[in-house]
């Protein structure tokens, strides 16, 4: 013990000379303990990001924080960290690839594979970094062309290349409609795949698309000839690729164990193994934590919250990355008027959702589809106050009679963090409404859930539908702000406003980094709020809970663990 | 015999058709796996083709008699969620699941047969009378909550168990606890009732009067008495067990096929259910097979009905 | 009839057993005093409830925890009562045999019959499972059951009556016990059947010299086997004597009504039975004075008030009676 902190602080000085070497100047929250740091800077300087040590398995991530000097964020030497055990909810059934982008599929998939990409998100907003691609750019005049420089000199874990080729294969698998792969949707765009040279990849969309390298980041690399070979569900059930884990052993619903992987294209993570263990109950999974059987746990309920607390347990809780919204159905009768639809919105006390039922966790939501720090959020666009005079001006307005509303209030069961509570909550505040006579809440099985959602079952969308509207992977409002374009296909709650439309469509064809583009996202924003086709609700917080014995246990806004970076003291 | 088996094996052809097909049409009409498959992220082409490639777009009749197929075959096809064959999934599962209810059977009746002769024994006294009020609570509380109390004091607070999963040898401790108290409980009260009647019995005076022990006439003698109603009863009993199973698997993170099944019907996986409810309405006829073969071995009088 | 000169096996005096029930204190057995001696039968008559079984299951233990038992109850002249549950416990082993009354519910249904006699010899004898085996078959061919092979492979309900009462026998005897307790040992069986298990008990008696208490409603059994009657009454003894003496020349008038209204061996239908007019009275309600005054025909004043005593061996005569008024000697 002591021996190893003279070392480090030995290495310490080391360290700040060879940041400074490259200077980088800062704070920084956790010593190294390697004197071979060379430090690689991409872009040469660290005012937005980054920096990455790939020659020895070290990370280092640099941000620049708010008051403008920069912050090490991140520090790990790869296979200190020993065996770490994390309790979680459900695991993804398969070890697939390219079905979803939600976590916990999303950690899994970023843990055994890499995509051309990889959106840090640990600063709170999201910042590309490079994963099999060194560097990505737009071709110059073609906007709708994005050009990929892959990195030299890696192999699959078989002995493949990791090249062009492996790219294209991948990219032409994930489209093919055949293939029935659920991140199809993400890439529907793409017109074309060009193996440039051995080590370069044109991609041609449509439309300009400025998000296409966020987007890539989700869709694994795989090593073309060995999925071939194989085909892809005996692929799945032994995976390999160039993620920092490989997967060693995995039972369905059961246990996943990872250990860094060898032919890791980046980083070497810090855990030497790392095993998800699958703990459906909620109180059982917080006992398996309490009684030290696992290191953190997923999906904290929140009244274990001051329990886990109080026995010294340390408690991650961040916003999703989501928003807790009802739809209103704008088809027809009093909700087809705005002023009805606006009056729900005052009448909902937001602040009193998170206090409780939330256990103080989570934020309200700004009359937003997405929360601050993704790009597309507009600052001038705020929540509805919490005002019940207000909505009942408005209500009278609109000539809606006293105790005349009978709604119906659709609310999944277990799906959404305290969806039961909330929509009962929620229901009691609408009834304190003068027009409204009664709130039925309908609390509808997983699977029916589904079928309304997808308006696809028997059930119809009724008054008010309460769901989770998830920013992630682009991270960025325009993929949300679409569903409430005329005729998008899910939404079909008779909302449409030839203006947005216009707004929403003008921003899609803009860079993500263009002020324009913003303040298009802005006045569509602010078109929303105003007709409200949305009663919108809070950002339901994720939480988990670790020991204190960890070190570096994070979780980002996208709601993914740092599996690289965790380990124990 | 042969009789006992042939009407156990018809028997297990129809239950397995009848739940088979009842379950067939339940799933069918809750909705859509392809809906489930597909993910959050998925186009509505991408579904309508899923629901192709699972022939979930033939009509329902179609569909039933492939299913009627894959009973006789035994071929139920890849799990939907898992993109395994179905039947290797449940059956890498059956061990564990087997493992727990044989250990929790076990411990209920080891527990529940002194327990029952004492408080039979000592009917009057204050002891008698305070393993009937545990027997009563240990009946009324589900197997949920005492798994959470088990864990609660045992992993959190002692630290003696783990608390979740099937990996260390005393793992299957508070699972088994857990699942068996309420048959423990069950049967200490039953036995005791019977036990009550049969002290009445001839053959406890004879015994007595023959100078056995008291160890002798109720261990030897009443036990192999009581246990004819006590089997009719197990029998009864072992489909419960199957539920009671489920619940408790999902508290311990156990991996058998209830925690297996409670996925499937989250996520509709049609083959997985079915090869599941297959496997389980055979343990269930098996294990009824194996009380009727007690039955015979335990009563002569059935004995010489059957010969 | 045997000698009944030998030396005394089982001897109670003062006998008195209570039983507590919800409704209180019975008392079931007031004053008792019987004994017999080796190779003597002493036979118990009366109606039903007026204590037999309760008057020779004091000497057994086997009567239920809520029985109190007072007075003297010697077995081989050593005082049994009081003893721990365990001494009773080996003087049934060893020593006690019981006949129950009925042979189906005696049985355990669940063994071979060649398997309950066996287990008396491994418990007891120490036997292998082989050898207690060969031993009750042995013992099965000695209550005279045909074929005992085969009969010792089978279950209780494949008997008939008279073998399931021979083979209940052959586990009474099975140790050859000093004293056998036969309780209405035949009162299940038709008339042939029963004259043949008497026999055979007789037989036994006499091979084995055991002194065995016979209690029946049978004078005609009674009259076949006894040495000695004793006729009880409402918890009492009321007649005691040489059997010729009480079956001839009975002095108590219910010994008199009783001997009149019981059925004998081999009576034919020509013979009509007199009843007892009245009912024999409960526990709970036994009348003052001599508990059979309100039923009796002979009666007088004294009855109703003063409890007649037994005046046992007065004059050295073996027939002891209690009654104010007796019948005439004839
Ligand atoms: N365990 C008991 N508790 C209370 N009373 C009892 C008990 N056993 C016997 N008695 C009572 O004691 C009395 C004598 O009973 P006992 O069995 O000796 O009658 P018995 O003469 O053998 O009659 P039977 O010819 O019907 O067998 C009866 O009134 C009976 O009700
Ligand atoms: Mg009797």
């Amino acid at each position: 013990m002591t021996r190893h902190m003279k070392m480090k602080n030995k290495f310490l000085g080391v360290f700040l000379s060879s940041c400074l070497a490259v200077s980088v100047v800062g704070a920084f929250n956790a010593a190294p303990s390697s004197a071979a740091t060379t430090v690689a800077t991409v872009g040469g300087k660290c005012t937005t990001l980054l920096v990455q040590d790939y020659v020895n398995g070290n990370a280092l991530v640099c941000a620049t924080n708010s008051n403008g000097t920069k912050v090490w964020t991140k520090y790990f030497t790869g296979g200190a960290g020993g065996t770490i055990t994390i309790g979680i909810g459900a695991l993804p059934a398969t070890l697939e690839a390219y079905a979803a982008s939600a976590p916990p599929r999303s950690y899994v998939v970023a843990a055994i594979y890499s995509g051309l990409t990889r959106v840090d998100l640990s600063t709170g907003t999201p910042i590309l970094m490079p994963n099999a691609a060194d560097s990505w750019a737009q071709e110059k005049g073609r906007p709708d062309v994005w050009v990929f420089n892959i990195i030299k000199g890696k192999e699959f874990p078989n002995g493949e290349p990791m090249n062009a080729d492996a790219v294209k294969a991948s990219l032409d698998y994930v489209m093919n409609p055949k293939n029935n792969a659920g991140l199809r949707a993400k890439v529907l765009d793409i017109t074309k795949i060009e193996v440039a040279s051995e080590y370069q990849v044109k991609i041609t969309t449509s439309a300009p698309r400025y998000l296409l390298p966020r987007t890539l980041s989700t869709i694994p690399i795989l090593p073309p000839k060995l999925f071939a070979e194989q085909g892809a569900v005996t692929f799945w059930k032994t995976p390999i690729g160039t993620g920092p884990f490989k997967a060693t052993s995995f039972t369905p619903g059961v246990q996943l164990t990872l250990e860094a992987n060898p032919y890791s294209l980046r980083v070497k993570p810090s855990a030497t193994k790392i095993i998800f263990k699958v703990i459906p109950e909620d109180s059982s999974r917080m006992a398996a934590l309490r009684s030290g059987g696992v290191d953190v746990v997923t999906k904290v309920p929140t009244d274990s919250i001051s329990i886990l607390k109080s026995a010294n347990f340390d408690i991650k809780s961040i916003v999703e990355p989501a928003t807790y919204i009802m739809s209103l159905m704008a088809k027809s009768g009093a909700l087809s008027d705005k002023r009805v639809r606006q009056a729900f919105n005052y009448a909902v006390d937001k602040q009193a959702l998170i206090d409780g039922i939330n256990g103080g966790l989570g934020q309200v939501a700004e009359a937003q589809l997405i929360p601050k720090g993704l790009t597309g959020f507009c600052n001038s666009v705020t929540a509805f106050p919490y005002d019940l005079a207000k909505a009942n001006d408005l209500m009278k307005a609109a000539g809606i009679p006293k105790k005349s509303l009978n709604l119906t209030f659709q609310s999944s069961t277990a799906y959404i963090t305290n969806d039961v509570l909330m929509a009962q909550a929620i229901s009691q505040m609408l009834e304190k409404l003068d027009a409204v006579n009664s709130v039925k809440v309908e609390v509808l099985e997983f699977s029916k859930y589904l079928d309304v959602y997808y308006l696809r079952g028997a059930i119809p969308r009724k008054d008010l539908f309460a769901w989770r509207m998830s920013s992630s992977p682009d991270l960025d409002a325009l993929v949300q702000m679409e569903r409430y374009t005329t005729g998008y296909p899910t939404s079909n709650i008779g909302y449409s406003n030839r203006n947005y439309d216009v707004a929403i469509n003008a921003a899609a064809a803009l860079d993500v980094k263009s002020t324009a583009r913003t303040s298009r996202l802005c006045k569509a924003a602010a078109i929303l709020k105003e007709d409200a086709p949305i009663l919108w609700g809070i950002h339901t917080p994720d939480i988990w809970a670790g020991n204190k014995a960890l070190e570096r246990l994070t979780v980002d806004a996208g709601g993914n663990i740092d599996l690289v970076s965790i380990g124990n003291k | 015999m042969i009789r006992i088996l042939g009407s156990r094996l018809l028997q297990l052809i129809l239950v397995v058709i009848g739940i088979g097909t009842l379950l067939f049409f339940l799933v069918r009409v809750s909705g859509d796996p392809a809906l489930a498959i597909a993910g959050s992220d998925a186009t509505a082409e991408n579904i309508a083709s899923i629901r192709q490639s699972l022939g979930l777009d033939r009509s329902i009749l179609e569909q039933y008699l492939s299913f009627l197929q894959n009973l006789c075959t035994l071929n139920f096809g890849e799990s939907y969620t898992y993109l395994l064959p179905a039947m290797p999934l449940i059956l890498a599962a059956l061990p564990n699941t087997l493992y727990l209810s044989f250990v929790a059977f076990l411990l209920a009746i080891v527990i529940a047969v002194p327990a029952g002769i004492y408080a039979a024994v000592k009917r009057n006294s204050f002891s008698g009378k305070a393993v009937m009020s545990i027997s009563m609570l240990g009946q009324s509380i589900p197997p949920f909550v005492i798994g959470i109390f088990l864990i609660l004091v045992f992993s959190v607070w002692l630290r003696w168990l783990p608390s979740f999963g099937n990996e260390a040898g005393l793992s299957i401790i508070m699972p088994s606890v857990a699942l068996s108290a309420v048959l423990m409980a069950r049967y200490t009260r039953l036995i005791r009732a019977y036990f009550l009647e049969e002290l009445n019995r001839g053959y406890v005076r004879t015994g007595k009067s023959l100078g056995f022990t008291n160890a002798r006439i109720w261990f030897k003698h009443i036990l192999r008495n009581i246990s004819v109603p006590m089997l009719s009863l197990i029998g009864i009993d072992l489909g419960k067990f199957v539920g009671g199973a489920v619940i408790v698997e999902a508290v311990f993170a156990w991996p058998g096929i209830g925690s297996l099944m409670i996925n499937a019907v989250k996520a509709r996986d049609y083959p997985l259910l079915e090869a599941g409810v297959f496997a389980i309405a055979v343990m269930v006829v098996l294990l009824n097979l194996i009380v009727d073969l007690l039955y015979l071995y335990i009563d002569p009088r059935i004995r010489a009905k059957v010969n | 009839m045997s000698q009944s000169n030998g030396k005394p096996i089982v001897e109670v005096s003062n006998l008195d057993v209570f039983f507590n029930t919800t409704q209180g204190k019975l008392h079931a057995i007031r004053s008792a005093n019987w004994s017999v001696s080796q190779g003597e039968t002493l036979v118990i008559l009366g109606e039903s409830g007026a204590g037999k079984s309760v008057s020779v299951h004091a000497a057994t233990g086997l009567l239920p925890g809520t029985a109190e038992i007072t007075g003297s109850i010697k077995f081989e002249g050593e005082e049994i009562l009081g003893g721990s549950e365990e001494t009773l416990r080996q003087l049934r082993a060893e020593k006690i045999g019981v006949i129950f009354q009925d042979p189906l519910a005696s049985l355990d249904p669940c063994f071979k019959v060649g398997a309950q006699i066996a287990e008396i010899f491994t418990v007891h004898r120490g036997m292998s499972k082989s050898e207690a085996w060969a031993e009750a078959v042995k013992l099965l061919d000695s209550v005279q059951i045909p074929d005992p092979e085969r009969r010792a492979n089978q279950f209780s309900h494949q008997l008939s009556g008279g073998q399931r009462q021979r083979v209940v026998i052959a586990m009474a005897i099975a140790l050859s016990p000093t004293l056998l307790i036969a309780d209405e040992p035949t009162t299940a069986l038709d008339a042939s059947v029963q004259v043949a298990v008497l026999e055979l008990i007789k037989k036994l008696r006499n091979e084995r010299k055991m002194a065995v208490v016979l209690i029946t409603h049978n004078i005609g059994v009674a009259a076949s086997i006894a040495d000695r009657i004793a006729i009880m009454y409402g918890g009492r003894i009321v007649e005691i004597g040489d059997t010729k003496e009480v079956l001839q020349s009975p002095r108590h008038p219910y010994t008199q009504a009783l001997l009149a209204s019981m059925p004998k061996i081999g009576a034919g239908a020509s013979k009509r039975l007199v009843t007892i007019t009245g009912t024999p009275p409960s526990l709970a309600t036994i009348p003052g004075g001599c508990a059979f005054h309100p039923r009796c025909t002979r009666a007088i004043a004294k009855c109703s008030d003063v409890v007649p005593e037994i005046e046992l061996n007065k004059n050295g005569s073996l027939h002891s009676f209690a009654c104010h008024n007796p019948e005439e000697a004839n």
